[in-house]
């Protein structure tokens, strides 16, 4: 017999993942058994600590803000809203809740209870991939499969402890295709082998199959024996059989395989056994490495460093492992901190070594990133864009001090592009004289800017006002802010042009809630999610922070979280544009290592219809701050 | 007449099913909360029949979709002006039940727990006008009416006349299947939710 409130659900469910995954018939049985919340705005739906739930939720309508009680009360981790799931913990791990859970505004929830769901994953295995997925979010496998249409979080909880715990879903990566030799030939070409691709072992194979393993160790014992024959065949000196196990094994299990048999390599085959086709090696250093690739160790390994190509290797080792936190789904807010912590590490090691070659500096200077890397907001490899400043010299003395610091700039910028930086294509960059300066210079330049705005005028504040310390004197920075502010106080006129410019490209739906895509050039076709998405959010965050006065709020998160506080009567919109930029930060960045591109361009075609939805999502909080400003700078008179 | 021989009817003479309901009323459970709404071919309780019922429980304030009730019923009397608000047409695909099951069924249903509607009285009335064709009392359940509590949640001493329609758009509620019994009582029941469960 029909029945419309279990249609209705499913109507729901199958507009998202995992459930559109889900046949008819399985979707139309959950349906049945969800359970329908209302939570008030503000309301919890668990407490960090509560004992687990029997069921999870997926937000209907409203929305839900995750958040942990290590991290500071104001920061959400992430917001969950319609068609998010959240709660999945107790599926996979203990029996409390690692973070709380709080309406954001009203929300209506379907609980689906764990018991209804266990049998549907049993059978259903993308849908387990999926959940599994989206609670280890904070796995570092850089092998982990490529994200489908999932922009969601999930449980996840930033502490130590936390980590060690989700190290359970990682799974350890292995070297694919490995060489192979048959029992047949002789240890000296094995020997050879080995020498030439660096490499410790070779897997011995008959038909595919393996049957034995040689490494260094099995070579030394060899020779240490002192009967060797350079005629000896692999097979005498092979062990024999070899550990197997699956292409998908968790690290933990490896690990364990390993210490038990004390071997250091593993043999992959497609079903785990060794009757089954080899398809990869796993060694001890594979997992040494699958450890040390985090964040910390990046941190560290930076301040170690004396070389450029270790800095290039850090620099790979970053955009792997942002690839691998984007594929994995880990929240937006944790992925873009540890980018820019290690970006700003890297960019101040490089000053430093180019301050050893270059010489000591004559007077206190500043080096100042400028545009998105001021703001902390890179994720991928983009166009260099700096500035330096430096302490007020005789007149005398201008053109050696400028001259010094433009040498020093000159080195800095070529190992920036060493590390694949690419030269910034307008010179926007310290190397170039105009923004080499002495601090009144600077002084200067900012306020002619500020007093004559136009749009070219309008143009360079845009770009130079996000400026942010990398390396030297903090007094000059923060003397050159107090000028900037003490001009910008009061001046209607500048920030009617400033937010002119900041809504000068409207949210990117036509009519009907097409998307507006590019018509003409080299992209035709395709979404241009910088220009049109993301710049209106930075732009709109940087006009209003501005015109709040405050200083030293640089990136457009923070921005965005500053103006809640300020303004709570706007929280609403505010917390809109910070979840929208996340959503867009995080396309525009796997879009950009799909493709090793700039992610600026989006083919429209190629996302799923989630994707899809998720992104048009995003535009509303950019139609909402757009009418803020209006209101707040008059814009109406000018437009 | 029917009514009168009832009066003086002895309790064990009730058939087996409605002592069943009866006896749970030893007992009170306060978590379980039956929304209800009935499709019917008027608005007179006196001439107009029931079509349908459609309810759905609420346990501590959470809906459980999977605990519902809904029964199409078998009436002769059948007025086309009606058809065009609940859409219930005579011989529709729905499996049609004789009217004494389905309030047989509706008791199994409803047990002790609380009854809610909007202007649920009328409902309440028509259910025990079928009761007493039937030769039965009238429901022992308490019962609550959505209109009630939202004065109550505006702070209003006098009740405020609110159509289902207002009150879902005052709350956001998204109107589908209005007008099907199940429809409008799973709508009820949202309501219900934001009434109740306070900020």
């Amino acid at each position: 017999m029909e029945n419309v409130i279990v249609e209705r659900v499913a109507d729901f469910l199958k507009l998202y993942p995992p459930f559109q995954d889900l046949s008819s018939e399985d979707l139309y049985l959950l349906a049945t058994k969800v359970r329908v919340h209302y939570i008030p705005k503000r309301n919890y739906v668990f407490k960090q600590g509560d004992p687990a739930h029997k069921e999870f939720y997926v937000v209907q309508q409203g929305a839900v803000g995750l958040r942990s009680k290590e991290m500071s009360s104001s920061n959400w981790i992430d917001i969950c809203d319609e068609g998010d799931i959240l709660g999945l913990r107790p599926l996979f791990a203990d029996q409390t809740y690692a973070m709380e859970a709080m309406a954001k505004e009203e929300c209506v929830l379907y609980a689906i209870p764990f018991e209804a769901f266990k049998e549907l994953l049993l059978n259903n295995k993308m849908v387990m991939d999926f959940l599994l997925e989206s609670f280890a979010s904070n796995t570092r496998n850089p092998k982990a499969s490529e994200s489908k249409g999932k922009l969601l979080s999930s449980n996840y909880n930033s502490s130590e402890e936390a980590n060690s715990e989700l190290d359970f879903f990682q799974q350890a990566f292995y070297t694919k295709n490995p060489i192979c030799l048959t029992p047949t030939k002789t240890v000296q070409e094995a020997a050879y082998i080995m020498n030439k691709h660096k490499i410790s072992s070779l897997i011995i194979e008959e038909n595919k199959l393996p049957i034995g393993i040689v490494t260094d160790k099995d070579i030394r014992r060899w020779v240490a024996n002192g009967s060797m024959n350079s005629e000896d065949k692999l097979s005498t000196i092979m062990s024999s059989p070899v550990k197997c196990v699956p292409p998908h094994v968790h690290l933990a299990d490896v690990q364990g395989l390993l210490l038990q048999h004390k071997i250091g390599h593993l043999c992959v085959t497609k079903d785990g056994s060794q009757d089954s086709e080899i398809v990869g090696i796993l060694s001890e250093h594979d997992i040494v490495t699958a450890q040390a690739n985090n964040p910390i160790a990046l941190l560290k390994q930076i301040e170690r460093v004396n070389q450029k190509e270790d800095l290039t290797r850090i620099r790979k080792s970053l955009s792997s492992l942002l690839k691998a936190y984007l594929n994995t789904g880990l929240p937006m807010p944790y992925v873009m901190k540890v980018s820019r912590l290690i970006t700003q590490a890297l960019m101040h090691r490089v000053i430093e070594l180019s301050l050893e070659k270059i010489g000591v500096s004559p007077v206190k200077f500043s080096w100042l990133g400028i545009g998105s890397q001021g703001r902390g907001e890179q994720l991928l490899l983009t166009d260099q864009d700096h500035a330096l400043v430096f302490e007020d010299v005789p007149d005398e003395k201008f053109e050696s001090t400028q001259a010094y610091f433009l040498k020093l700039a000159e080195e800095i910028s070529r190992i920036f592009n060493e590390l694949g930086y690419e030269f910034c294509p307008a010179d926007m960059m310290a190397s170039n004289p105009e923004y080499c300066l002495s601090l009144s210079q600077w002084k200067q330049k900012f306020s002619n800017w500020i007093e004559e705005p136009s749009s070219e005028s309008i143009m360079m504040c845009n770009i130079f006002f996000d400026y942010a310390k990398v390396y030297g004197e903090d007094e000059l920075s923060k003397q050159l802010s107090e000028h900037i502010f003490r001009k910008l106080k009061g001046n209607q006129r500048f920030f009617a042009y400033l937010g002119e410019d900041a809504v000068k490209n409207p949210p990117p739906l036509g009519f009907f809630r097409q998307f507006i895509i590019e018509d003409d050039g080299r992209h035709k076709d395709e979404f241009d999610v910088k220009a049109r998405a993301i710049q209106p959010l930075v732009e709109a965050a940087r006009v209003l922070i501005l015109s709040e006065g405050i200083e030293g709020k640089n990136n457009t998160i923070e921005r965005f979280e500053k103006l809640i506080e300020l303004e709570p009567q706007n929280e609403d919109i505010y917390a809109g544009c910070i979840k929208s930029f996340h959503v867009l930060s995080r396309f525009r960045a796997v879009e950009g290592f799909k493709q090793n591109s700039s992610g600026r361009y989006l083919e429209l075609s190629t996302l799923s219809k989630s994707d899809k939805m998720k992104l048009k999502r995003s535009f509303k909080p950019i139609k909402d701050i757009q009418r803020l400003l209006k209101n707040r700078f008059q814009l109406t008179y000018f437009l | 007449m029917g009514w009168f021989k009832d009066l003086f009817k002895k309790k064990e003479d009730y058939p087996e099913f409605w002592q069943a309901y009866a006896a749970e009323f030893k007992q009170s459970d306060l978590s379980r909360v039956i929304v209800l709404d009935c499709e019917t071919t008027g608005l007179n309780p006196v001439e107009d029949k029931i079509l349908s019922i459609g309810a759905v429980a609420l346990h501590d304030n959470v809906i459980h979709v999977e605990n519902h009730f809904s029964v199409f019923l078998h009436q002769k009397l059948n007025k086309p002006e009606s058809i065009a608000v609940h859409g219930i047409v005579k011989n529709k695909m729905q499996p049609l039940t004789s009217e004494s099951d389905a309030i047989k069924q509706l008791l199994k249903f409803l047990g002790n727990s609380k009854i809610l509607g909007h202007h649920i009285q009328f409902d309440i009335q028509m259910i025990n006008t079928a009761l007493a064709t039937m030769g039965l009392p009238k429901l022992k359940n308490q019962v609550a009416d959505t209109n009630d509590l939202y004065s109550k949640f505006k702070g209003v001493d006098q009740s405020m006349h609110k159509s289902l329609d207002e009150l879902c758009d005052e709350f956001k509620i998204p109107k589908k299947d209005r007008h099907t019994a199940l429809g409008d009582a799973f709508l009820t029941a949202q309501v219900y939710q934001r009434l109740v469960i306070s900020v």
